[in-house]
């Protein structure tokens, strides 16, 4: 595997049965994600690319098919090393904002950090850090129903970051957001990002413009996928 | 995760369903507090009846009013039983080849008072012959027992005496019972057993004294006859007691309205009775810790579906199926050890009420100087333990539902 390839996915089949109407959901997708770049999965609604995300973000099994993070082959791991992986190294953003909603915003970042058993006053800092990076530090004690869309997802982009995380999955994370805040997450996720690979999923081609690179879906199989995005859009 | 931090979540889960949470809570609470009282009291009524057993002597039997046990029983709880026992049937024990000596009880309550300091003590009526049937176990401590024809007149049992005034009462004092006076004439020592025997806390008058504080009970109808028997014979003159008695009463087998009873058929009664109203109370105590059980395993499952896209959101983070479990277990054990706290202090208000309760039906509920009410350290622990077991046991299933749910599905439920 190439050095600069950050995901590799090998004939990925996703076959759900849904009270036996079996949907081919992805069909045969074989795609890298290059590393520390920007990667926009776009296509038609219904094309799979939830579908896909949750797949690399190891939320959900192929039906067949691999996929490597790094070099790890992620079908040989437990559901112990699974969600470690995920606390580890991926981050995720969301677009119905998922964060919890009994827990603050500042506790909502820190969750990562808490789910791994880091100390209480150690995470805090860090989680505090972040939210004042993403412009809320006096949000932190507010609860989800207290923040608006784009605060709430700020305060998850703020969360896929404390475990300063190798790869972050975002799923339509400006999908609920007007336009311009959406520009706004997405530039914050890009400043913020580092020594990240970031992969969203989006059917706005005007968000994925902020994307070096594209794959593009339709009917589960790839459509296209390589670094000239600039044909693409 | 840290232990700390499942705790945390488990107590901000719990606090945040409120209403619903309590209302699990008092499931357990009523199945704790059911197990503390009637535990608590089957104790303590173990520990009186064991005191008053152990006061009885090996060569003695009992006559008492009334032909079954359940008239015995009400008897002694100071109801009239059919058939009353009089000097008549006295005179007939007194022949029966074997008997040695025999003397009649009449018991009732009272309240004594010296030196302006009163309390509720046993009036037992009887006469000079009580201190031979209970020869082997009464002895004076000072002054003597009553004679015949003494009135106005009291001997005191050792901690009526020493231990329950303000001041100790001695030889020659006057005590008042209810308006009357008595001059104490002699003090027993103590005949102690386990928890002390009731005999110690009592107040000794002759018959015709002790009538007017005794109810139902007076020298035409006795509390009981006391037998002292030749000890290597006592179930054959028994036997020989109740023969000569139906003679003398003109009744027979089917229609008998006295019981004989010897210590070793008193111990066997006693014991049968009380294992079988304990049994119904531990059952019903065990079905209403079942149904506390039951809330909490349904609460459990609620928020289980409740939170399901919560679940999605921490296993997505990297929460381990085994923390999922882990902090519904808390939960419920957490529900648990809430009732179980809550329960074990409203068994204790319980049982006090129940001591209270008895207290006002038998006159005072530290019968012989045990209390009705027993709550052993042990009884605490163990229930703590119990509904903790309790909570964690029907947290099981909801916990590895929630554990089992896949991330990805959790994330999409709605
Ligand atoms: N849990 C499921 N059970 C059955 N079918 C599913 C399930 N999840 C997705 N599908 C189907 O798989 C296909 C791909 O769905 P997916 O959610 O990946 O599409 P998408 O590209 O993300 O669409 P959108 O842009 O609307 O979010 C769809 O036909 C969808 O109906
Ligand atoms: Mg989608």
């Amino acid at each position: 595997m190439k050095k600069n390839i950050a995901l590799y996915a090998e004939n990925l089949t996703k076959i759900y049965n849904l009270e036996g109407v079996k949907v081919r959901a992805l069909d045969g997708v074989t795609f890298s994600i290059p590393k520390n770049q920007v990667t926009a999965i776009i296509g038609p609604s219904g094309s799979g690319k939830s579908t896909l995300l949750h797949l690399i973000g190891c939320l959900d099994k192929p039906t067949s098919g691999k996929i490597y993070i790094g070099s790890t082959d992620t079908s040989k791991l437990t559901d112990k090393e699974l969600a470690k992986l995920r606390n580890e190294k991926i981050g995720f953003v969301f677009q119905f904002f998922n964060l919890h909603p009994l827990l603050t915003a500042v506790e909502n970042v820190e969750l990562p950090e808490t789910i791994k058993g880091v100390g209480e006053e150690q995470r805090r800092e860090k989680a505090l850090k972040l939210l004042k990076q993403v412009g809320l530090e006096e949000r932190a004690f507010h609860y989800p129903n207290q923040l608006s869309g784009g605060e709430q997802q700020r305060t998850a982009i703020a969360r896929a970051l404390i475990n300063n995380p190798e790869i972050i999955l975002a799923d339509e994370p400006t999908g609920n957001l007007d336009t311009k805040s959406g520009h706004e997450i997405m530039q914050l996720l890009i400043n913020l990002k580092k020594n990240a690979t970031v992969v969203v999923v989006t059917h706005d081609l005007d968000i994925a413009r902020h994307a070096e690179h594209i794959v593009r879906l339709r009917d589960g199989k790839i459509e296209y996928a390589d670094g000239f995005k600039k044909k693409l859009l | 995760m840290r232990f700390k931090d499942s705790l945390k979540f488990a107590l901000h889960n719990l606090t945040t369903r409120g209403l619903r949470s309590w209302l699990t809570i008092i499931g357990v609470i009523m199945g704790v507090a059911a197990i503390v009282a009637i535990v608590s009291v089957g104790q303590g009524m173990q520990q009186v009846i064991s005191s008053q057993l152990g006061a009885l002597g090996s060569d003695q039997v009992y006559v008492l009013p009334g032909g079954s046990i359940s008239s015995n029983i009400m008897s002694g709880l100071g109801a009239k039983a059919p058939g009353e026992l009089t000097d008549k049937d006295l005179k007939v024990i007194e022949s029966v080849e074997g008997v040695i000596v025999a003397a009649p009880d009449i018991i009732g309550m009272e309240t004594v008072s010296f030196m302006g300091d009163s309390n509720k003590f046993y009036i037992w009526g009887t006469n000079e012959q009580w201190v031979k049937v209970r020869e082997a176990s009464v002895s004076m401590e000072s002054g003597r027992f009553l004679s015949e024809g003494d009135r106005g007149v009291a001997v005191l049992g050792y901690e009526a005496a020493k231990e329950t005034f303000d001041k100790e009462v001695s030889l020659g004092s006057q005590i008042k019972i209810g308006n009357e006076s008595y001059k104490v004439i002699g003090i027993m020592n103590s005949i102690g057993g386990l928890g002390g025997a009731q005999e110690d806390k009592a107040v000794f008058l002759s018959l015709e004294d002790a009538e007017k504080y005794s109810g139902v009970f007076g020298i035409d109808n006795y509390y009981a006859i006391e037998i002292k028997v030749e000890q290597e014979r006592v179930e054959e003159i028994a036997e020989k007691i109740k023969e000569k008695l139906m003679n003398a009463r003109h009744v027979t087998e089917d229609k008998i309205d006295f019981s004989v009873y010897t210590p070793k058929m008193i111990v066997s009664v006693v014991s049968s009775v009380l294992t079988t109203i304990n049994l119904f109370l531990y059952g019903i105590a065990a079905i209403s810790l079942i149904v506390g059980a039951v809330g909490i395993a349904n609460t459990m499952f609620t928020s289980v579906t409740e939170r399901t896209r919560q679940i999605g959101i921490l296993k997505a983070l990297g929460m381990t199926n085994k923390d999922v479990m882990n902090l519904f277990l808390v939960e419920s054990a957490l529900i648990g050890l809430v009732g179980g706290i809550l329960g074990i202090f409203f068994g204790f208000l319980i049982s006090g009420i129940i001591g209270q309760v008895a207290s006002v039906f038998l006159a005072s509920s530290r019968v012989g100087g045990v209390s009705m009410v027993y709550v052993s350290p042990e009884l605490i622990l163990f229930s703590l333990a119990f509904s903790v077991v309790i909570g964690i046991i029907s947290g099981i299933f909801p916990a590895r539902r929630a554990a089992s749910l896949e991330p990805v599905e959790a994330l999409r439920y709605e």
